[in-house]
């Protein structure tokens, strides 16, 4: 039995309902009312980052020498963790982690950044911010992200010499963990060079927020499209309403089925628009096809073989942005 | 929209403005007393803190790559943006070189890819919190068709003047063209990115931030464009030679509870072919309509100012940020003659070229405000007016170098687009977070069968944790866009169906559901489960999109079984679906369209460190994505079918990474490709299949690829 779409949204809408019914149930039973004990400040370590690296060398569980690789621990910069209070200027004092303890008691997490740490996204993401507020995460207060509980630190491997999110061959990896629709279009036939590792989500996208839809990095749809085909931008004698407004009314930045990312092909793309007497209104079928009559305007480029000027014409004739 | 003044009518922009001035004032006073990370700092007794144990990097550092690899077959799809389109053997040459002194100072240097088209190169100094400077290089290769064939001469050479054979014959049809055989030569589609950027940023003090950066982009090489006479088209292999240049420079002023930017943003391109001239191909048809001309993109600059700025005062309660955006296109390439046909006397323009310009002015605020700590809520605004100042005139129009048709008039598109949201988070629970929204959109356009559209969306949302290692989103939206007015269909001629409706400007109705769950059912195994469902219905519309439907689930796993072993599997499966109406000359046959894409994506694989031997990692990845396209037209109800559009792209990469000594180690990459692929638009469609176009004879790729390549790294 072939499962529609229509069929699977019902499911979906009563697996969700099921879902939100279970849910609401089992949290109002788990939940304690506690908020967890954020403010608690516990003491600092004696001697700083020499007490966390007796037990996190490169033989731990947990080896945090590779932070010594990066900008966080650089010599001479008076802005670095490093040139502060060390491993717990980002992580919390760590006075309670690194003190002794019993055999067989647990040892207390340290404050952020590490397995059931007891400060919040939020907390953690400040002690971020408190160095790295300007420019590009300007607007992270009230950004998308910020809004669903992201934390930098789960996008981020601050220890790594060379973290994969600020790899262009590597980050979209790290997107695509959540981004489950968007991996499924980078993997179509047409696609940008995402694949290839020649291009990533932070080329259009701005992660720490923005102000422009889908948290776009540039002020509209347009612009940021404009940045790498600016010979699309114009103006030109001759516009294309839909491609002047909105690449995307067209085009799937992140991947399609059909050639140069369309949404469909042509006719049946132009003719969700066109309907005028005459050859753009005819429904092309199979009898177009090279056993039939092979019809210029169902095969290769379709409506394109002549209006090739989809994305506007300067010629003073091109109105039917053929020239 | 270049007829009135808009000022009225812009309250996001003052909206924005209004938080940006807001910013500043605060400003004045809180910079006085930023917060100090210092401060804190002095209550820790830190004397003791020496840290002997810390490892600091200092002096040079770096490695080297270098190594060979084969390609098995010859394969534009499969080279593609990596540059690996030919078969035979390749250099694996890269590298980075590292400096890190004592006084912060720092130099990196890095390239990848060096013995391939998509080659790439950074270097970049500086002393880190006070300045840096950058220079960095980027080559990616587009290889579009190597299976093309035309007959113009000049095609291959990248010519924008595109000549038949002296012995061509022309035709009726393509099946007259005698020497059309004879005449095909061979010539691969392909293009070559190349960006070259340098810049500089300085932080001066704790505040202040510099930046200025350059990127040159030349675009070369080739591609496909129709160029006809009449109903009768040839499809040509045209020159791309591009260039554009784009600056921008920042000054920011940051402190810990405001800050601001002001910045510049230019972009100029120029195109290197101003026309693209070629031989008709056809019998004639009018006297003169030997030769047909084409404009190419013009040259064209965007200059842009923006101005932005965020500010939350002491307390966390709220947090704002805005930003104001004006730029200017500008377009005033020399026009073209209107025909080049010695048989037409071109007509009298009023003028030489467009002058056309552009203004945009795009303005956001967004504020986020804690009232009480389990309430949340997150207020916008935008307004985004693109001015059209681009003179109107009119043209006589002579269609396709051979006759005059009539007069038309330019109709420059503007827009003005307002709109505003509120959200809230309202945490009921420890563990749930309830969600609603509300936002409201006009869209006001000129020139078009609507004047005004205006969208308004509803959502409703939760987020919960039942438990702490499941994580559940839920989230509902109802979008409704209604015109207001009548559609009024735009007379032209021939007539157009006064039934159909544009899908950017009719009513719609969209339901959007989606729900992700997270759950780590161990510290080593983590699992998310997505779902996606958007449908469109387009309830007043019975010509064009009448309803559509995207849908996309996902399941992936990650797993940590052991240490230095990692795994992970995911399945994601995307259908599209539209339904298209359609009328022969709006009174005649009646047909609907049904369009289905499939997408379905498979993959498996891992990496494990240390195997068998201390130094021996190995890593496996298996892909498969499936594609299929149906087409279904229904249209008197005895139309043959449309064949599927499939593709199926198999991929396997292995690799092993041997460290020799603790400087040294190898590694082999072996990667295998399989693609396959049908396209009906494309396949059996050779140069004189159709009639009245004369094609390049392409075929949908199909290829089987085995890459192996063997490179050393040496560390130092």
């Amino acid at each position: 039995m072939r499962i529609t779409a229509t069929t699977m949204a019902r499911i979906l809408v009563a697996v969700m309902a099921l879902g939100v019914m279970v849910t609401l149930g089992v949290v109002s039973a788990q939940d304690d009312g506690a908020s967890g004990d954020e403010t608690a400040m516990p003491p600092y370590t004696r001697t700083g980052a020499d007490t966390c690296l007796k037990c996190h060398d490169e033989t731990s569980e947990f080896p945090v020498l590779s932070i010594f690789r990066t900008p966080h621990a650089t010599v001479g910069d008076e802005k670095t963790p490093f040139a502060g209070l060390q491993c717990e200027a980002c992580h919390g004092p760590g006075g309670e982690h690194g003190k002794r303890v019993r055999f067989g008691q647990e040892r207390p997490p340290i404050p952020a950044f590490g397995d059931n740490s007891i400060w919040s996204t939020d907390r953690e993401n400040e002690i971020c911010l408190d160095c790295h507020r300007g420019s590009e995460r300007m607007h992270w207060e009230a950004s998308t992200h910020r809004r669903y509980d992201l934390g930098c630190a789960d996008c981020h491997e601050v220890h790594d010499t060379h973290d994969p999110v600020t790899v262009t061959a590597e980050q979209t990896q790290v997107c695509l963990d959540c981004h489950v629709e968007q991996r499924s279009a980078v993997n179509q036939a047409s696609s940008h060079p995402i694949r290839a590792g020649k291009m990533d989500c932070s080329a259009c996208h701005q992660p720490h927020g923005a102000l422009t839809e889908a948290m776009l990095s540039k002020p509209t749809v347009n612009e940021t499209c404009f940045g790498c085909h600016a010979e699309k931008r114009g103006p030109v004698l001759w516009e294309h309403a839909p491609v002047t407004e909105d690449c995307t009314l067209c085009h799937r930045p992140h991947g399609s089925n059909h050639p140069a990312l369309l949404t469909k092909r042509p006719p049946l793309l132009c003719q969700e628009c066109h309907s005028r007497a005459g050859h753009p209104s005819i429904g092309r079928t199979g009898a177009d096809l090279p056993s039939g009559r092979a019809s210029g305007f169902l095969l290769t480029g379709s409506c394109t073989n002549c209006h090739s000027q989809v994305h506007g014409s300067n010629h003073p004739s091109g109105s039917n942005l053929s020239r | 929209m270049s007829d009135c003044d808009h000022i009225h009518s812009r309250p996001p922009a003052l909206a924005a403005l209004l938080v940006l001035v807001l910013s500043l004032i605060p400003g004045t006073a809180l910079a006085q007393d930023d917060d100090d990370p210092a401060a804190e700092d002095e209550t820790v007794d830190t004397s003791s803190w020496r840290c002997r144990l810390c490892p600091f990097e200092t002096g040079w550092s770096g490695s080297i790559t270098a190594g060979g690899g084969y390609v098995s077959e010859d394969s534009f799809e499969f080279g593609d943006y990596t540059g690996l389109e030919e078969e035979g053997a390749y250099p694996i040459l890269g590298g980075e070189l590292r400096y890190r002194g004592e006084n912060a100072g720092y130099l990196d240097l890095s390239a990848d890819n060096l013995g391939l088209e998509s080659r790439s190169a950074r270097i970049e100094g500086g002393r880190q919190g006070s300045y840096r400077l950058y220079l960095e290089y980027d080559s990616l290769p587009h290889y579009i068709a190597d299976d093309a064939q035309t007959v113009f001469y000049g095609a291959r050479t990248g010519s924008s003047n595109l000549t038949l054979p002296s012995d061509w014959v022309r035709g009726d049809t393509t099946a007259d063209m005698t020497t059309l055989d004879g005449s095909l030569r061979d010539v691969d589609i392909e293009q070559e990115r190349e960006a070259i950027g340098l810049g500089a940023g300085i932080k001066q003090g704790d505040n202040w931030r510099y930046n200025l950066d350059f990127r040159r982009f030349t675009q070369e090489g080739n591609r496909v464009q129709g160029g006809n006479f009449l109903l009768r088209s040839a499809l040509l292999v045209v020159p791309v030679d591009y260039v554009t240049e784009q600056m921008d420079a920042s000054v920011g002023y940051v402190t810990d509870r405001w800050q601001m930017e002001l910045a510049y943003h230019g972009s100029f391109f120029t195109n290197n072919d101003e026309s693209v001239s070629w031989d008709n191909p056809y019998a004639s048809v009018t006297d003169g309509d030997d030769r047909g001309r084409m404009s190419t993109p013009p040259d064209n600059s965007f200059n842009q100012l923006l101005l932005s700025g965020a500010w939350r005062p002491e307390g966390g309660w709220l947090s704002t940020s805005a930003r104001v955006a004006y730029g200017r296109m500008e377009q005033n390439e020399d026009f073209l003659p209107a025909t080049i046909n010695p048989a037409i006397s071109s007509p009298a323009s009023s003028r030489d070229s467009l002058e056309g310009r552009v203004d945009t002015l795009t303005a956001n605020a967004r504020a986020r405000a804690v009232p009480w700590k389990p309430l949340s809520i997150t207020g916008e605004v935008y307004y985004d007016e693109r001015d059209n100042r681009t003179p109107r005139d009119k043209y006589v129009q002579i269609m396709t170098d051979q006759y005059i048709a009539d007069t038309r008039t330019n109709k420059p598109y503007g827009f003005e687009k307002t709109g505003a949201s509120l959200d809230a988070d309202y945490r009921l629970l420890r563990r749930l977070t309830l969600s609603a929204g509300a936002s409201r959109e006009d869209y006001e356009r000129t020139f078009q069968e609507v004047e005004r559209t205006r969208t308004d969306e509803y959502s409703l949302g939760l987020r919960a944790g039942p438990w702490a290692n499941l994580q559940l989103r839920l989230r509902q939206t109802r979008e409704e866009r209604e015109a207001a007015g009548d559609y009024e269909t735009l007379e032209v001629m021939p007539a157009e169906n006064p039934r159909l409706r544009k899908y950017h400007l009719a009513d719609r109705v969209r339901d959007v559901t989606s729900a992700n769950l997270s759950w780590s059912p161990s510290a080593w195994a983590s699992i998310g489960v997505s779902a996606d469902y958007a449908e469109d219905d387009y309830e007043e519309s019975d010509i064009g999109l009448t309803g559509a439907t995207d849908m996309t689930y996902g399941l992936d796993v990650s797993l940590v079984p052991a240490e230095g072993m990692t795994a992970y599997a995911f399945v994601s499966q995307q259908r599209i679906e539209s339904d298209i109406g359609g009328r022969d000359n709006v009174s005649g046959a009646v047909w609907s369209a049904e369009l289905n894409d499939n997408i379905r994506s498979v993959g498996i694989g891992g990496e494990v460190r240390d195997i068998l031997r201390d130094g021996l990692d190995l890593g496996l990845d298996l892909t498969y994505t499936r594609s299929r396209g149906e087409t279904d037209v229904d249209k008197r109800g005895i139309a043959p079918p449309f064949p599927d559009l499939k593709s199926d792209l198999r991929s396997i990469g292995l690799f092993t990474r041997y460290e020799v000594s603790e400087t040294t180690d190898l590694r082999l990459d072996y990667r295998f490709e399989q693609y396959r692929t049908e396209d009906f638009y494309y396949d059996e469609v050779e140069p004189d299949t159709i009639s009245n176009v004369l094609t390049l004879g392409r075929e949908s790729p199909d290829y089987d690829v085995h890459v192996i390549g063997l490179s050393a790294r040496y560390r130092f």
